[in-house]
């Protein structure tokens, strides 16, 4: 204590004191000070009132404004409750009485019980001399639980004082801990308890700096109350209580400037006057107050000598997750004041705690006698924003936060007083660094924090996983791998000169049938910023689409842009052998340097668009053609065919077990409404996986370890080797990009910072079946990489050296000057060769051999 | 009939008279049912629509039946207030107090705050005429006797300084509803004259209920300027308060019994807030709920029921036709009906039967991803076949005779083509509700169709997506050209996208959207495939032998036949449950996993089409189980249209 407090109080004193504001008048200035808490109204203590000017306070202005307005006796209660109307002028502007001036509190409660009868809170028989003690005592001992720290408040205040801060916030919990009374007091009667809490506040600090209490002011703002509501559930009884709901902020006024001072001067004779805004009205006073003067009407209002407030209203909208289904979400306004105007933007989640107001309307403006129906609104003490705009952004702002803190922590030496100072703004003050928007509050955060580490540290988490993707499609185990590799994603790493991609993109080729689309239909569920589309008239830029009829079926065809849309998503493109050349083109771009230029009007805009491409095609023909190699089925670019990581071949092979389970599950859904799939138990549902993916995303960057980087390059020469003893490339660098990715992808499953070897050794699993599906040399059996990226297998090209060789042989042989017919010339080869000859591979062979045989009308003849 | 005329002295004098055991409820609830129940007066009590809300008195007691479309902000009012002489009195049911609130004394001033939640209710959007027809008829028949009675009855409270007004006009009015009443049984009689357009006709009774209206000063000089409030409501909306607990959802089709309010002066409040720039924000919300009554008039709910008759059947036949109904009468009925629908499909019977099944289909249960119960339909004009060549020139004509501006028929004025009005005019006459939506271009790109919350009124925008369980949706795409999709047109198609595949509509508030359920069995009218391919369940190339009906004849054919028993069928077949017996599961599962060991083409979805289409086919014949032998009826329906889709190929 001794040590932080010492440095504050050095702090403080060479920090200038709050200095009034410069153009108001002497009066005015120090009766802004007082106006500042915007949940003050009037508290009636009469006693005080007579305490007042026999201790000589200054002032006059104020106490004209009190005996303006006598207390009607009859208007207090000597029990609590039952008051229902008009207790509450409508507008804040009704002041804080000056009765606790703090000079004249006594900070011991034995004083203070001598006069305990005197003052009591209007309408009530609550003393205000007990509120001062009992608060004193709060902020004087309360030491947080468990610890054996400083005391808390006192430190908090000190500290306040020292950044020259107004607001002092209080948390409910603690005030709830150490006196429930209070507590109750502070929630029942906040108008009236809260200024008393300012007052001590002030006279507290001014005991420590030994000042002027009217030099210390400092706002209390209750915050963290035992009961936050949903706007719904807010009911006439809560009227006047000091209420904490939660919402999101759906508009907010321009700062209007709230008058709550006057200044009247008399145009006759200088003479001034201040009048105070009394539930929101000014009343102007008819008459000179000079008593030689007494002109009437001659008073007018000196605006700046005037006092102003800022002010903004603005509207809550229920959060979405406390909306009943079938409902419409309720709002509620709020005024906010001074420093809590602008703190909180549209869109915002916060959660309020103020003191909730009704205030008459007349429905008629000429009517006075028509105020049945009541307007209400929130008078805001505090506000606390507490969330990010989805769950993805939030947990990435919150690992971002906490990486600079930890950067920060060596820079600011370890000491003691940082750390401790850092604990209690932590707990104390709104939370500042978490200013951006948010959609959770802080819990419900934490909640599903360790709802996913759960999930990640179960052992099985992989096959769970697995099986919670797509769950009504059984088998293609290893596609569904391979699609939740690219759903978690690999990390994307900056270079100096470059950036690789940590997206990963994946083809599914296969029949017709076989759930290409239900698979691409669920990840575009599941995925962030998802967006379907058919290749089919899919341009890749463009918000708008546009209708045409297809020349050919007469069809109507929307076509729109996806690519640009799904920045950070993943883009499943169905059809993907459908779409146009031009679109296709496009990518290229996309797929490898996640960027699409865009040229309109002279000018290329590059766009970023980071997206996994998901893509499903259909074999030439619709139907696999197992005598054709995967890229001749496919019949896509080579050059767009290497940048898929992963590409699937799904041949659909019936298996009547799993027809049956899908048949059993479905007539159960449509019999009696539960579906039976029959692996239930280890589904995760939806949306945590989406939220588990999300947070993953967000917050997981696995980096690879000595042993698994090595691992990894051993499978990669393991791959290249395999190909290179049978003369065939088996693969290439973009394959170990994949890996990597893949392998990276795998330890955020378990939320991994660490690339483990069985990482790796599942990463090159998962790469070969895609490979053994996808690169089978339909002729040799192998693994052949060439296949994808060049379209001509090692084998192959071996062949067709032969058969030109062969060819050529023939030519010279039997074709006379006639020439030979291609026919003829087919059954000849076939003749000779061990392998069947397509008529194809003799064009093509024929085209090599262009300067020496010539075609033509179907006739080959040796050019001379 | 005092209390008909005067509800709110029957409520004080219960309100005074209650004990300290009765609560909130002093008897109202209680008394007002039995009101209503009463076969005597309960049909006495005036209902409340676009036609009668001008000539009905302040203050009296009304029958409104509509669907929430939004729910605003609870209000607090005075509920309770304390009389200088130490009474106290109430002020529920009630917007003005009819005495000034006191102010604060010795005995009096206090108040007491309670809460109320407004509706806002709207009529029934698409109903069909043949079940709103009765009702204006039964509104203009009890508006007789009701004015006359008012016109009759002295004044008091605070309508005393209205009655003159009030009484000079029931005469007036209440010769106007005896003329009216007259031309009711006519109506009853020949239930659908002019139904092929129940808005169109709907308006122009507008246009005619309009002319006695205009001699109300009060709002007569406000709602000009006013008019701004409240114009994006459906005529005959109202603003209704339910001070009870009831449970409402939005969407729901209620009947409000209560006190029907006039307050003039809420048009210059609403001018007034006009002119008051920023602060007005403050009071928004709460102008939100109290639109000029002129167009929204307001209703205190005194009961609330849940749409009892939502299916539309008088409450009789519904009684008589749900229980029991007898197998020979479904057969006919179905058959009745299959030969209606064939008739206007231009005896296509293969779509006859699928469209039926769309009029027994409703949402059974939902599951995370789905809704079980219902397909989307897509009946499709194949290009070059004869149909479309019918369409072409039928819209072609269409478009003519707008262009001529004169004779347009009703279908072409709402957009839709010959044959898109013939269905709609077929399914109005058998749902209780369909929506026809023209899919065009400028359409959709005019205004977003999902229901959202306009930030400056604050209230919900309804939009065409904004349906009553069980209403029938008819998307006409048959007028589509070529042309480009705004974003709102994306969304607007994206949006009919969810309502087909899920049943669910975005609602857009602001900053987030909620999903509400919604039931709507949709079909859609295409040339070639829709271009809502993703959402369709089944696709049916159309395949008539005989001319297409156009909305004319349809109209003709309703009329002269006596559809009544087919509605009753209808709506038994829709509210019926549903269930799978044990043997039947393994039957099924044996069949779906073989047909996928034949046809390869099977897949998932195929099972899911068929599990429905066998569910609604069981429903049709009136079976609450699913039996081989419908199983069967639907493989045979399935393969005649696989052999139609094949055909082109």
């Amino acid at each position: 204590m001794s040590d932080s407090s010492a440095q504050h109080g050095a702090g403080q004193a060479a920090s200038p004191a709050p200095s009034p504001a410069p153009s108001a008048a002497g009066t005015a200035s120090r009766s802004q000070q007082q106006q500042q808490t915007p949940g003050a109204s009037v508290m009636q203590t009469p006693g005080s009132l007579a305490l007042n000017p026999s201790q000589g306070m200054p002032g006059t202005g104020m106490r004209g404004v009190h005996s303006s307005q006598p207390t009607p006796a009859t208007l207090r209660r000597p029990d609590l409750g039952h008051y229902v109307g008009f207790r509450m002028p409508h507008t804040s502007a009704g002041r804080r009485s000056s009765l606790a001036p703090s000079d004249s509190v006594p900070l011991s409660s034995n004083e203070m019980d001598a006069d305990a009868d005197q003052t009591f809170i209007w309408g009530t028989n609550l003393s205000v001399s007990r509120v001062q003690a009992r608060f004193n005592a709060f902020i004087r001992t309360f030491k947080e639980h468990g610890t054996d720290d400083d005391y808390k408040y006192m430190q908090l205040l000190q500290e306040t004082r020292a950044r020259n801060e107004i607001s002092f916030n209080i948390d409910g919990g603690h005030m709830y801990e150490f006196d429930r009374t209070l507590y109750n007091w502070a929630v029942t009667y906040p108008a009236e308890t809260v200024p008393i809490f300012d007052g001590q506040l002030a006279a507290i600090a001014a005991e420590l700096e030994g000042r002027d209490p009217e030099e210390c002011q400092i706002q209390s703002r209750i915050y963290n109350l035992r009961e936050t509501k949903v706007i719904r559930d807010l009911n006439p009884a809560d009227i006047n209580k000091l209420i904490s709901v939660s919402g999101m902020v759906t508009r907010t006024s321009g700062v209007i400037p709230d008058q709550s001072l006057a200044l009247f001067c008399c145009t006759q004779c200088g003479a001034e006057e201040v009048s105070w805004n009394d539930r929101g009205k000014v009343n102007e006073p008819s008459k000179c107050p000079n008593a030689a003067c007494q002109a009437k009407f001659s008073m007018q209002m000196v605006y700046n000598r005037s006092c102003f407030l800022d002010k903004q209203l603005m509207k809550m909208q229920e959060n979405p997750n406390e909306i009943p289904e079938g409902e419409t979400p309720h709002t509620v306004s709020m005024f906010a004041r001074q420093d809590l105007v602008d703190l909180a933007k549209p869109g915002d989640r916060i959660t309020v705690t103020g003191v909730y107001r009704a205030m008459g309307v007349r429905t008629n403006p000429r009517l006075r006698e028509l105020k049945s129906v009541y307007k209400t609104y929130v008078d805001v003490v505090h506000i606390q924003k507490d969330e990010a705009s989805n769950l993805f952004s939030m947990f990435a702002a919150e690992e971002s936060q906490t990486q600079a803190t930890e950067l920060e922590q060596p820079n600011q030496g370890p000491s003691q007083d940082t750390q401790r100072r850092n604990r209690a703004v932590g707990h104390t003050q709104e939370d500042g660094a978490m200013l951006h928007t948010s959609n959770m509050t802080r819990e419900e955060m934490e909640v599903k924090r360790q709802v996913f580490k759960e999930l990640a540290s179960d052992p099985n988490i992989y096959d769970r996983l697995v099986a919670s993707i797509a769950p009504s499609i059984w088998q293609l185990e290893d596609v569904k791998k391979g699609v939740l590799c690219q759903l978690f994603g690999g990390v994307s790493k900056k270079l100096p000169c470059s950036k690789t991609r940590g997206e990963i993109n994946v083809l599914l080729v296969g029949d017709p049938g076989v759930s290409k689309s239900q698979l691409l239909s669920y990840v575009h569920k599941l995925a962030p910023r998802g967006i379907y589309t058919s290749g089919k008239g899919s341009s890749a830029v463009g918000l708008t689409a546009y209708v045409t009829k297809d020349p050919e079926t007469k069809e109507m065809v929307l076509e729109s842009g996806a690519l640009v849309l799904s920045d950070r998503g993943i883009c499943c493109i169905d059809e993907f052998d459908k779409m146009s050349d031009a679109a296709r083109s496009m990518l290229h771009e996309v797929m490898e340097q996640q960027t699409i230029s865009v040229a309109k009007a002279g000018i290329i805009a590059t766009l970023n668009a980071r997206t996994s491409v998901l893509a499903s095609a259909n074999p030439v023909g619709s139907r696999y053609n197992p005598q054709l190699s995967v890229v001749e089925n496919i019949q896509l670019p080579p050059s767009l065919m290497s940048r898929f990581d992963l590409i699937y071949l799904l041949l659909d092979k019936a298996n009547e077990a799993t027809d049956r389970k899908l048949a059993r599950h479905l007539v159960s859904l449509y019999g009696n409404g539960v579906g039976r799939l029959g692996n239930e138990a280890d589904i995760i549902p939806m949306e945590t996986l989406r939220d588990f993916i999300a947070y993953s995303r967000a917050t997981c960057f696995p980096t690879l370890q000595p042993e698994s980087a090595l691992a990894l390059t051993q499978a990669y020469v393991e791959m290249r080797s395999m190909g290179m003893s049978r003369k065939i490339v088996s693969a290439t660098p973009r394959q170990l990009e994949s890996l990597i990715r893949l392998a990276e992808a795998q330890a955020r499953m378990r939320l991994s910072e660490i690339v483990t070897l069985d990482d790796v050794a599942e990463a090159v699993r998962l790469m070969k079946v895609a490979m053994q599906q996808s690169s089978i040399d339909p002729r040799t059996g192998q693994i052949d990489m060439d296949l994808i990226q060049t379209g001509v297998s090692a084998s192959d090209r071996t062949m067709k050296a032969q058969l030109v060789g062969e060819l050529r042989n023939m030519l010279e042989l039997k074709a006379g000057p006639t020439g030979m017919r291609i026919s003829d010339l087919l059954a000849g080869m076939n003749e000779q060769s061990s392998v069947r000859i397509s008529e194809r591979d003799l064009r093509v062979a024929l085209v090599e051999l262009e300067e020496f045989a010539r075609v033509q009308h179907g006739v080959v003849t040796v050019r001379a | 009939m005092e209390a008909i005329t005067q509800p709110l002295q029957l409520v004080r004098s219960l309100y005074a008279a209650r004990s300290e055991a009765d609560g909130e409820d002093y008897g109202v609830t209680a008394r007002f049912s039995a009101l209503v129940t009463d076969p005597e007066l309960g049909p006495q009590v005036p209902m409340l629509t676009e036609e009668t809300a001008e000539l009905l008195p302040n203050q009296c007691l009304v029958r409104y039946r509509g669907l929430v479309q939004d729910m605003l902000n609870p209000e607090y009012y005075v509920g309770e207030f304390r009389r200088p002489d130490g009474t106290w009195a109430t002020a529920k049911y009630a917007d003005q107090l009819d005495e000034a609130l006191p102010e604060a004394g010795p005995n009096g001033g206090a108040t007491r705050i309670a809460e109320r939640r407004p509706l806002l209710l709207v009529p029934v959007p698409g109903e069909s005429s043949w079940v709103a027809a009765p009702r204006a008829a039964a509104a203009r028949a009890s508006l007789a006797a009701v004015v006359a009675a008012a016109g009759g009855a002295s004044g008091g409270g605070a309508a005393a300084a209205k009655r003159p007004r009030d009484g000079g006009e029931g005469g007036e009015g209440g010769e106007g509803a005896m003329s009216v009443s007259m031309m009711a049984s006519d109506v009853t009689g020949q239930t659908t004259a002019d139904d092929g357009d129940s808005a169109g006709s709907r308006a122009r009774l507008a246009a005619g209920g309009a002319a006695p209206a205009s001699g109300q000063p009060g709002e007569g000089g406000g709602s000009s300027s006013a008019s701004g409030a409240g114009a994006d409501l459906p005529p005959g909306c109202c603003m209704a308060y339910v001070y009870g607990e009831e449970e409402v959802k939005l969407n729901d089709v209620v009947e409000v019994v209560g006190v029907v309010s006039r307050v003039p002066e809420l048009a210059a409040a609403h001018m007034a807030a006009c002119g008051a720039g920023q602060e007005s924000m403050l009071v928004d919300d709460v102008l939100a709920a109290h639109l000029p009554t002129s167009r929204v008039p307001r209703l205190h709910a005194i009961l609330l029921r849940k749409g009892s008759d939502a299916d539309g059947v008088t409450a009789a036949a519904a009684t008589a036709a749900v229980p029991g109904l007898a197998p020979a009468t479904v057969r006919e009925a179905r058959a009745r009906a299959l030969g209606f629908l064939s008739q206007v499909l231009g005896g296509d019977d293969v779509a006859a039967e699928y469209l039926l099944l769309q009029l027994v289909a409703r949402v059974h249960h939902r599951t995370a991803e789905a809704a079980v119960g219902l397909l989307a339909l897509n009946l499709v004009a194949e290009p070059k076949s004869q149909v479309a060549a019918a369409l072409a020139t039928a819209a072609a004509a269409a478009k003519a005779a707008a262009g001529a501006g004169a004779g347009a028929a009703p279908a072409a004025a709402a957009g839709l083509s010959g044959l898109g009005g013939a269905l709609a005019a077929a399914l109005a006459a058998l749902a209780p509700r369909c929506v026809a939506l023209p899919l065009s271009i400028p359409g959709l790109n005019a205004s977003p169709w999902w229901p959202r919350r306009q930030p400056a009124t604050q209230r919900l925008a309804g939009g065409p997506l904004q349906l009553a369980a069980g209403t029938q949706l008819l998307l006409d795409e048959t007028v589509m050209a070529s042309g480009t999709l705004s974003e709102v047109g994306l969304r607007n198609l994206g949006a009919l996208q969810a309502l087909m595949t899920r049943q669910r509509v975005a609602y857009d508030f602001e900053f987030f959207t909620l999903e509400q359920p919604a039931d709507a069995p949709t079909t859609v009218l295409s040339l070639g495939r829709s271009l809502l391919k993703d959402g369709v369940a089944v696709t049916l190339p159309l395949r008539p032998t005989a001319p297409l009906a156009d909305a004319e004849a349809v109209a003709a054919a309703v009329q002269g036949a006596d559809l009544a028993p087919l509605r009753a069928y209808l709506a038994a077949a829709r509210a019926a449950d549903f269930s799978i017996a044990a043997d039947m599961e393994a039957f099924l599962q044996k069949e779906l996993a073989g047909a996928r060991q034949k046809d390869r083409e099977v897949t998932e979805v195929t099972f899911h089409t068929w599990m429905n289409l066998a569910r609604l086919m069981a429903l049709s014949h009136g079976e609450a189980a699913l039996t081989r032998e419908r199983w069967a009826a639907m493989q045979a329906l399935e393969s005649r249209r696989q052999q139609r889709l094949a055909k082109p190929a």
